[in-house]
C-alpha cells in the first residue's frame, strides 16, 4: 500500500505572544465545512456583521464572499 | 614580621577565592527560559488561542489545531513535526516568539487537508529552539 501524500497539506500558526514573526499582521482561521464569512465573524469576533472586514483582509484568496472552502487559511484581522 | 603578616595574607587568599567563586561564570540557568507548560489539541479555536472543542479524535475533514503553552520569557522558536503512523512527516512549521513576562502565552498551530486525512494515527512533536519538548498523539478515524 503506497504511503499517503501529505503534499497539499496546508498549516498556519498565531500567537498570543508579542514580538512574534512569521506574522501575517494577525491569526489565520482553517475553513472547515459548512463555515460561511459571517459564521467565523460570529465565532471570532461575537458579530456576524464583521465578515466584511475578514472578507477585505483575504481579497487576495477569496473572490466571491459567498464562497469559501474547507482547508483555505483565512488572515483575521 | 613574618609571623604577623602570614595571616593577613591567608585572610586576602581566602578572599580572593571567595570573589573568585562569586564572579565566576554563571551557568545559564535557564530559570526564565521559555517551556512548554501544556498542549491541546482541537477541531476550532477560541478568539483567546484557547481550544473550544478539546479531542484527540478527529474526523477526516477536520482542521487540527494544537496550541502550546508556554511560560517564561526572551526570544524562542516553537516548532512543531506532525507525522502520520511511523513517522511519515505531515508538516512542519515554527514560529519564533518573543514573549516577555511569566504571563502564560498561547501558540497555536494548525494544519489542514483539503482531500482529507488517511485514517490512522498521528504524532505531533513540539520543539522549544530545536529541542522536543513534548508529543500529542492523536488519531483520525
Amino acid at each position: 500500500m503506497p504511503a499517503p501524500d501529505f503534499s497539499n497539506v496546508q498549516g498556519g500558526s498565531s500567537s498570543t505572544a508579542p514580538g512574534t514573526t512569521n506574522d501575517t499582521g494577525g491569526r489565520t482561521y482553517v475553513v472547515v465545512k459548512g463555515d460561511s464569512l459571517s459564521a467565523i465573524a460570529q465565532r471570532e469576533y461575537g458579530d456576524a456583521k464583521e465578515w466584511q472586514r475578514i472578507y477585505e483582509a483575504n481579497r487576495d484568496v477569496i473572490k466571491n464572499p459567498d464562497l469559501i472552502y474547507p482547508g483555505q487559511t483565512l488572515r483575521l484581522p | 614580621m613574618r609571623t604577623r603578616l602570614l595571616p593577613q595574607s591567608f585572610a586576602l587568599l581566602v578572599a580572593a577565592a571567595v570573589a573568585v567563586t562569586a564572579c565566576g561564570p554563571k551557568k545559564a540557568s535557564g530559570a526564565n527560559a521559555v517551556k512548554v507548560t501544556n498542549i491541546d489539541l482541537g477541531r476550532s479555536l477560541k478568539p483567546d488561542l484557547t481550544i473550544s472543542d478539546k479531542t484527540t479524535t478527529f474526523h477526516p475533514n477536520d482542521a487540527i489545531y494544537a496550541v502550546v503553552e508556554t511560560k517564561g520569557s526572551g526570544p524562542t522558536t516553537l516548532a512543531t513535526r506532525w507525522t502520520y503512523q511511523d513517522g511519515q512527516v505531515v508538516h512542519e512549521d515554527s514560529r519564533t516568539i518573543s514573549p516577555n513576562g511569566d504571563q502564560p502565552v498561547r501558540t497555536e498551530f494548525h494544519i489542514s487537508k483539503p482531500d482529507g486525512w488517511p485514517a490512522g494515527k498521528y504524532q505531533v512533536v513540539v520543539m522549544v529552539n530545536g529541542t522536543t519538548a513534548d508529543t500529542k498523539d492523536f488519531e483520525v478515524k
